[in-house]
This record gives structure tokens, sequence and C-alpha cells, in this order.
């Protein structure tokens, strides 16, 4: 099994901040980890830097025995790695399905020459199969045709988890998805997450603020404040923390957690 | 039933469609009128004089030029101020090698390979660049061809040189009805390549990259080379287009032909044409093609007309010709159908009111308590 991700010693800074200070973070095949700690503690940079989409400022990253701490956000998309975004970048002048094709790009298997002199129906027919029966699982089969730009905000978030799931990625790093939903659908979310994590045998890093959410789906949680790993352990560790409940979760750990 | 769902088979009773999506747009009608539009093409030219291939030929040559921008612009976003330099370099690169009794498949072939290779040493560098830097790049190269390149006698000949009117395989060009054929054919396949390209991976990973080059890159698409390959595509076919206006003419036009206020003009194909659809090159070739050669090139009066038109264009709100027609027939089949009202693809029920909602009165406490206040109206509908 695949998806083993580990970053050790992960620093990043920006002029006069340091936004990540040494965190070590590591993600376990088939793992659902949660990453939760309060705005601007420096989650997403995190994110970044483990995507390739920041480079570190020192540490290193680990996919699967390999070194990757160098490589270009798209190469550790090729070896497996999806992710989403805080703010949700979808393709706004293509449909929704287009969107999760892209996500098919590299198992396409048809090369631009073929393709253009019309000989790439079969990796369409397999794209797009592979798309539908995602788009199923998530519920985006009624809007498939739609521009992305006409859907709810919360429809347009799903469609981009969509759209990593398409890329089959052995560790799927998701970055804050329940932003703008209720609990319910929040709870729903996590469940369909869980659910395909253990079908796809898919690992999986999850920022969140949802906490009974965070707390119902994940196998480990790190806690991050002010760029640094406070605490880390499974959901009973974090709740019993006392220093989490005091840095993050405020008095509201047992209500919120129930 | 839910009545969600029964809502959902009224709009689909009433055949509203989504709009938008690029692959869902009335298949049968636009094949309907692709099949017109080439029979069109292929016998106008039998039932006319013979003066009016010679237009029919340079609409062609530039339709193929309209189409290398169409790409770049409409696919990339990518603007470039060289793209004579490459009907240029194809124009006397071309000159040469049917002088040297290449035949001209071959000479089309390799024409487009070494408009793809200087392409390549321009894009290599500039297209890591962004946006304006890229477009700046291609100034500088449209200028230096033109200046210094396109100037010498080796590049063009002391005078001009002849440029012979090869066979395109069976085809004879000899006349300018002749040539014209020629030149459809090579468009026929180019616009083929570029339709497949479109809708298939290559086509949404460049509109990807155009959109969110950190989503793109997060897709596992390496962008480099989708952005250089599109370019040097491009390049190849301005560069093909060269050869035949060379063919056109019989000999080897004065570099003025090929500077950087002819590619300005070259850009107003796609957005007179319309960037989105490709056949919006063909309606940009016509364009240029009949307005350039009517009155004098870079006459005062063409820069009029194009400024005009492309002014029109603009104002229009719509993507071009091509743009206009798609939006007009989307109206009428809307006007047969009944089709009221639409917002994005959400569409509301048939007998809502949708003027826009209006105070009847106020009641309660003066002045209104601090904060703002919103007033929404419902609109019940589906979003199919
Ligand atoms: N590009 C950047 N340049 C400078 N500072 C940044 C940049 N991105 C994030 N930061 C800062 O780094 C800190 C961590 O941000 P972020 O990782 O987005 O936090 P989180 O996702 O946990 O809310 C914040 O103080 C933020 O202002
Ligand atoms: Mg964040």
């Amino acid at each position: 099994m695949s998806g083993h991700l580990i970053g050790t010693g992960l620093t990043k800074r920006y002029a006069g901040l340091v936004a990540n200070d040494a965190v070590d973070i590591e993600v376990r095949p088939g793992e659902i980890v949660g990453l939760i700690g309060p705005n601007g503690a420096g989650k997403t940079t995190c994110f970044n830097c483990l995507t390739g989409a920041q480079k570190l400022t020192s540490g290193s990253i680990t996919l699967d025995g390999k070194v990757i701490t160098n490589l270009p956000a798209s190469e550790r998309a090729g070896m497996g790695m999806a992710r989403t975004f805080q703010q949700a970048q979808l393709f706004k002048h293509l449909s929704v399905e287009e969107n999760l094709l892209l996500g098919r790009h590299r198992h396409y298997g048809a090369s631009a020459l073929r393709a253009a002199i019309g000989l790439a129906g079969g990796a369409e027919r397999k794209a797009r199969d592979l798309v539908h029966s995602i788009a199923a699982q998530c519920g985006l089969t009624e809007v498939l045709v739609a521009p992305v730009g006409d859907l709810p905000f919360g429809t347009q978030r799903m469609v981009e988890v969509a759209r990593a799931i398409v890329l089959e990625p052995t560790v799927l790093l998701v970055d804050e998805p329940g932003a703008g939903m209720d609990s319910t659908e929040s709870a729903y979310f996590g469940a369909l997450l869980a659910r395909i994590s253990r079908e796809r045998d898919m690992s999986v890093l999850i920022i969140e603020h949802d906490v009974a959410m965070i707390l119902s789906i994940c196998d480990r949680i790190y806690v991050l404040n002010f760029g640094k790993l406070l605490a880390q352990g499974t959901p009973a560790d974090i709740r019993a923390n006392a220093e989490v409940r005091a840095a993050y979760f405020g008095s509201t750990v047992q209500e919120a957690a129930v | 039933m839910a009545p969600g769902v029964k809502n959902l088979k009224n709009a689909a009773d009433r055949g509203v469609k989504l709009t938008g999506g690029p692959l869902m747009s009335g298949k049968r009608v636009e094949a309907g009128g692709v099949l017109i539009l080439a029979i069109g093409l292929l016998v106008w030219p039998l039932v006319t004089p013979e003066v009016a291939h010679f237009y029919g030929s340079l609409s062609a040559i530039y339709a193929l030029i309209g189409l290398s921008l169409v790409i770049l612009v409409g696919w990339t976003g990518q603007i470039s101020l060289g793209h004579a330099a490459f009907v240029g370099c194809g124009c006397y690169f071309g000159a040469k090698l049917l002088n040297n009794d290449v035949p001209l498949v071959l000479t089309v072939v390799l024409i487009g390979l070494i408009g793809a290779a200087i392409s390549l040493i321009l894009g290599i560098p500039s297209l890591r660049l962004r946006g304006v830097y890229f477009t700046i790049a291609t100034l500088a190269f449209g200028a230096a061809c033109q200046q210094y390149f396109f100037t010498r006698s080796e590049v063009r000949g002391i005078a001009a040189d002849q440029v012979p009117r090869a066979n395109l395989v069976g085809i004879q060009t000899t006349t300018d009805r002749g040539l014209y054929y020629a030149v459809l054919v090579v468009l026929a396949i180019a616009l083929v390549l570029a339709y497949n390209t479109r809708r298939t991976d290559v086509g949404r990973v460049l509109f990807a990259i155009r959109d969110s080059e950190q989503a793109a890159a997060a897709m596992a698409i390496k962008i480099a080379p989708y952005k250089i390959g599109l370019f040097a595509a491009s390049a190849a076919l301005a560069s093909i287009a060269g050869l035949f206006y060379g063919m056109l003419f019989q000999a080897t036009p004065a570099p003025e032909q090929f500077s950087v206020l002819q590619s300005l003009f070259y850009l107003a194909m796609p957005v007179l044409g319309g960037a989105e659809a490709l056949l919006g090159a063909l309606v940009g070739g016509a364009f240029l093609a009949v307005g350039q050669p009517l009155v004098n090139l870079f006459d005062v009066r063409l820069f009029l007309m194009t400024s005009i038109a492309l002014l029109l264009t603009l104002l229009s709100g719509f993507d071009g010709v091509t743009g206009a027609l798609k939006a007009g027939r989307k109206a009428i089949a809307d006007a047969v159908r009944g089709e009221p009202v639409r917002y994005g693809s959400f569409v509301p029920h048939e007998e809502h009111d949708h003027s826009p909602p209006r105070v009847h009165a106020t009641v309660g406490e003066s002045p209104p308590p601090v904060g703002s206040v919103v007033r929404v109206r419902i609109v019940p509908g589906v979003r199919p």
C-alpha cells in the first residue's frame, strides 16, 4: 500500500514571520490525518510546502520513500499526490465534466498527436466513464454539463474534491473543504471522504475547522499553533489535551465533540 | 416523486438547455451548419468569375493565419505581435524550397517544421514569462525580422524571387482557383486537427493553464511544454500560410508585408471573427483579405475600417461574428420555445414575476435601526 507522506523539520519563513517552524508530520498509508489550529497557524502554508506550491526554507519531504523535497508541484501530483485549495480553484472556462476530466490527465493514455488526428476515442471514453462514476459518488451527476461558475459555493468545493479524486491519488490533501457548509453537510462530507479513502486505499490529510467532523473521521490529528506543532495524537488524546483546549478549542471542546 | 425531480422533468419538457458548456451546444445544428459551410466553400469558385478567386485564395491564406491566432489567443490568452514574421519566414524559405524543386506537400511539412523551430528559440525563454512579457518578446522578434533579416538579399532575393506554383499532390495551382482549393485542403486539415485537440485532453489542459496555473500543476500538468508546444503549432500554421502567400503573388513580397503593423492587423482576425469558435478564423480571414487589397496595404482607410470594425465588435459584447451568430441562434431557439429568463444554469419557474423588487411601504420605527438592510426576492425554480 502506498500514500506514505512524511515531512520532516518543515520550515517556511516569510520576511520576518515563521509560518512553519520545524514541523514534523506523517501520513501513513490509508490513514486519515487531521491538521487543525487557529487561523494563521500555518496550516495552508504546510500544505503548500508538502505539495510543492511553495518552496520550503528548510526541511525535507518524502513520498513512499522517495525524496520529493525539490520536485515541482506537477511531478508530485504525477506521483499520486492530489490536493484542493482553500480558495477553490476551478477552471472557470470549462464545464464541471471537463474540470473533472482534467484530473484524468496523468492517466489519459493518448498522445497529443493521436488525439489531434481523432484517435483518442478510447482514452476519452475511459476517462469519461471514470469521471461519471466519481461524479455519481460525489452527487455531481446532475451538474456535469453546467459551467462551474454557475454553481453554488458548496457544490464548487465538491467539484474540486471530486477532481482531485479523479486523479486517483495515493494521498489526498484537502484544505478546509467544509468552509461554507453547515454541520449536517460537513458531517455528510466527512463520511463520504472516509468512505472514498477506504475504497480507494487513499490516505488523507485534511485541514478543517469543524471539530466534530475532524474528531469523528480522523485516525490521528496534528495541532498547529503559531507555526509550531502544539500536539499530536488520536482524537481521544487531542480531546484530552489541556494545552490544545486552551489554545484552540477554548472551553467548548466538550460540546463540540459530542 | 420528490418535488425537485418533478420540477427537473418540467424543465426538460420545456426543452431547457444549460448555457455555456463548450461540449454541449446543439450538436446536430452545429454539424448541419458546418456541412452547409463546407459545401459552400467548395462550390462558390465554380460559379464566380476569376477575379474573385484571387480574393478567395487570399481569404483562405488569411484564415490559416487567423486560425493560428485563434488557438493562441483564444485558447491560451497569449498575444503575439510577431506572427507576421512567421508568415514572412514561411514565404521566403518556402520560395527557396520550391525553387529547388522540393514537392509542395513536402514543402508544406518542412515549412511547418521550420516555423515551429524558430518559435521554440523565441518561445522557450519567453513563455516562462507571463502575458505582456511574452508579447514584448514577440514584438522584438517581429521588428528584428523585418529590419534585419528579411531585408537581406539572400533571404528575399535581389529584387524579389520568383515563387513557382507547384501542384499540391493532384491539385493544380496554376490558376487562383486551383490555389484556393489547395489552401482549402490545408485549412480543412488544420481545422480538423484543432477541433480534435480542443475536445480532448490537450485542449482542456490549455484552458486549465489559462485559468489557474497553480491548479493545473496540482493536476500533474507540466505547464511549460504545453505553452511552448501550442505556440509552436501556431507558428507552424502561420509559416505555412506564408508559403502560400508567396505562391499567390508568385514572387516574394517586400518585407513591409511582414511587419509588426501587419501582425496587428492579423490580430484583428480572431477578434472580429471570434476567438472561441474555430470558424471565427474564416470570418476574420475573409474580412482582412477583402479589406486589405481593395484599399492599399496600410492605406489609412484600412486602419479606419479595421478600427471601426474592432470597436463595433468590442462594443457589441459578442465574441466576434461567430459569437454573435451563436447568441442569435440561442435567442431564436429561446423565442421559439418561449424560454423567458435564465440565471446562469438556474431556470426559474415560468409564471414568476421577474421585475426588480420594489418597496411598497415601510413599517416600524424611523429612523431605521443601524445596520444594512438586504431585500431579497425568492425566485422558485430548478437547477437542472
Ligand atoms: N505568501 C505569504 N507571504 C507572507 N506571509 C504569508 C503568506 N502566506 C501566508 N502568510 C502568513 O503566514 C501565516 C500562516 O498562514 P496560513 O498558512 O495561511 O495559515 P492557516 O492556513 O493556518 O490559516 C499567516 O500569518 C499568514 O499571514
Ligand atoms: Mg488556511
